[in-house]
């Protein structure tokens, strides 16, 4: 697709003032005057063999480019996974105590929570924890793993929020939906301890339905990243995917969006296994 | 659910509805914000106490007072105004976007539905993986192709949430097939094109606006996204998301761009998800989560 783009990548390369002949020497070695369908194979012979391309502006393999940022765009995705399984007791206590005080308050942050663009959200907090209280770093990411760790905080919750919101909508649901089942009356009738129903019984089914929601969450996951990245000016897939978008640096496109997939697709492939370890009933349905 | 809707008792429903709605302080809530979110994307132009565009170097940067309610940015442009007329963009884009991709989405789900097996899957599997591509993501690479603009960002929406409303009217029209009174005006030879509008298309319409209600945040954060990374409004035009970029680089020394960008954004958003919750929960209680 990228091909039928006006613009020539060999003038985003060189610059206005090459001399054709250098123009032509490196559409030569892209590739770039052969036949489209020609180009297609060479790109995803390419690919079978773990070539990428190279970056238009640097000329490093994209490969290289994408494995060097891959970490920080990893590691903020799992802090938000983990930070998201707070929606889990919120979600469990507001459905134990439903109708209450803490039930509705949680609710009405929860559902703003949801809706709230990330990008709102993570400029709210870098005025209030970054501006105003100085507390938290804002910017990059940071070196050494304390830094590391602070600098992840607000990108975390930046992202997170909005997840937790939704886990303990979820959670609570669910919840409420099993707490008025028959095994669950039976198990009170016996004097079972509450804490001890809650553990054996409920939340093993609520569980499933979370861990499936995070799995197919992923992809807004990496969009919201997108953004942060940007905004908290961190290093990343989201970044370095702007900036090409930005310098028109095709190869480093087709790079992310490909380590998107790939990470996407391992997300909900691990959501299904986990599932399938925790509920054995989804077993029977495949 | 399945019941003939005529004229009359399609107003009352509707009346009921709404009065249902503003029953609550989080309902009414919800509903005077979604109006005044309409009503000042139409008039913002006139509203606007001052030119949104025009520069004034002398008044740049200066905190809110009674010339300016919320400040100036940092060409002297008064931010109140900048917001009133950038609520055009975030109205029309949530309006047009939406209805574009629902029309879509409704026509492709019956279609699904009533067709053959193989159509219906090859349909489903587009659905699945055009939904699984993360929205942003989806939006630089297209932008990359096609360069930004409003419409780029209307296609991008448009193509990033139709699958949901197929998906769900698909699922509706699936179970209303097999129902008796659609069924016999099958039997009596009634064309399926008449069946769907007249009998599966008012059944199907509720719980796809209770999505696409929840859905407007997100074409709202998504247009406020783009921008704010200077991929989607071009400049001068105000747009929420480009306050947002203008207020950020100044977000040390005058925080007040940025907060008061910020809240015409929260306010939506949270008015949009809040109205389909309650419109959910008073249409279709067996929805309710």
């Amino acid at each position: 697709m990228i091909q039928f783009v006006p613009g020539d990548p060999a003038n985003v390369m060189l610059g206005p003032r090459a001399t054709p002949e250098l123009k032509e020497a490196l559409r030569e070695r892209l590739h770039l005057n052969d036949a489209f369908i020609v180009q297609v194979y060479y790109f995803f012979s390419g690919l079978m063999q773990g070539d990428l391309g190279v970056d238009l502006t640097s000329n490093r393999p994209v490969l290289g480019i994408l494995i060097e940022q891959a970490p920080f765009t990893a590691s903020l995705v799992a802090s938000t996974l983990l930070v998201t399984l707070l929606g889990i007791p919120i979600g469990t206590y507001a459905a134990v105590h439903r109708d209450g005080f803490f039930d509705k308050a949680s609710g009405v942050v929860s559902v703003s929570l949801i809706a709230v663009p990330p990008i709102v959200i993570g400029l709210y907090l870098i005025l209030f924890f970054s501006v105003s209280l100085q507390l938290l770093p804002a910017i990059g990411a940071g070196e050494g793993f304390w830094e590391i760790l602070l600098h992840l905080v607000l990108p975390t919750l930046a992202i997170g929020l909005t997840w937790i919101g939704y886990v303990s909508r979820l959670v609570r649901a669910s919840m409420i939906e099993v707490l008025g089942q028959n095994h669950v009356k039976t198990a009170r009738a016996f004097g079972i301890p509450n804490q001890r129903i809650l553990r054996a019984y409920v939340l093993r089914v609520a569980l499933p339905a979370t861990i499936t929601v995070l799995g197919v969450s992923i992809g807004f996951i990496l969009s919201s990243a997108v953004i942060v990245e940007i905004v908290f000016s961190r290093p990343g897939i989201g970044k370095l995917m702007y900036d090409a978008v930005i310098s028109r640096n095709y190869p480093v496109v087709m790079g992310t969006v490909l380590a998107s997939t790939v990470f996407i697709v391992t997300a909900t492939t691990i959501s299904d296994l986990l599932n399938v370890m925790l509920d054995p009933r989804t077993k029977d349905e495949n | 659910m399945a019941q003939r809707t005529n004229k009359h008792t399609g107003l009352t429903r509707v009346r009921n509805v709404i009065r249902k709605l503003c029953s609550t302080p989080l309902g009414l809530f919800s509903v005077i914000i979604v109006t005044a979110f309409f009503v000042v994307g139409i008039t913002g132009d006139w509203i606007a106490p001052y030119d949104p565009i025009k520069l004034d170097i002398r008044a740049k940067l200066q905190g809110p007072s009674s010339a300016h309610w919320l400040g100036t940015d940092q060409v002297g442009r008064d931010v109140f105004s900048r917001l009133l007329v950038g609520t055009k963009v975030a109205s029309y884009l949530a309006v047009t976007a939406v209805s574009i991709s629902l029309a879509i989405g409704i026509f492709l789900g019956m279609i699904a539905a009533f067709t053959s097996r193989w159509i219906d899957w090859s349909m489903l599997l587009i659905f699945d993986t055009v939904r699984s591509f993360p929205t942003l993501m989806f939006a630089l690479a297209v932008i990359a192709l096609f360069g930004p603009s409003i419409n780029t960002i209307i296609g991008i929406v448009v193509i990033s949430t139709f699958p949901s409303y197929a998906r769900l009217v698909r699922t509706q029209v699936l179970s209303l097939r097999s129902m008796e009174y659609i069924e016999a005006q099958r039997a009596m030879g009634t064309r399926l094109p008449r069946i769907l509008m007249r009998h599966i298309f008012p059944n199907v319409i509720g719980p796809v606006m209770i999505v696409a209600s929840m859905d407007i945040p997100l074409v709202i954060g998504v247009e406020a996204g783009l921008s704010f990374l200077g991929l989607g409004v071009r400049p001068p035009t105000p747009s929420w998301g480009t306050i947002l970029n203008d207020g950020f680089s100044f977000i040390r020394n005058t925080p007040w761009i940025v907060i008061s960008a910020g809240l015409p954004l929260i306010l939506t958003t949270v008015a949009f998800t809040t109205l389909g919750e309650r419109l959910r929960d008073i249409l279709d209680p067996k929805l309710r989560r």
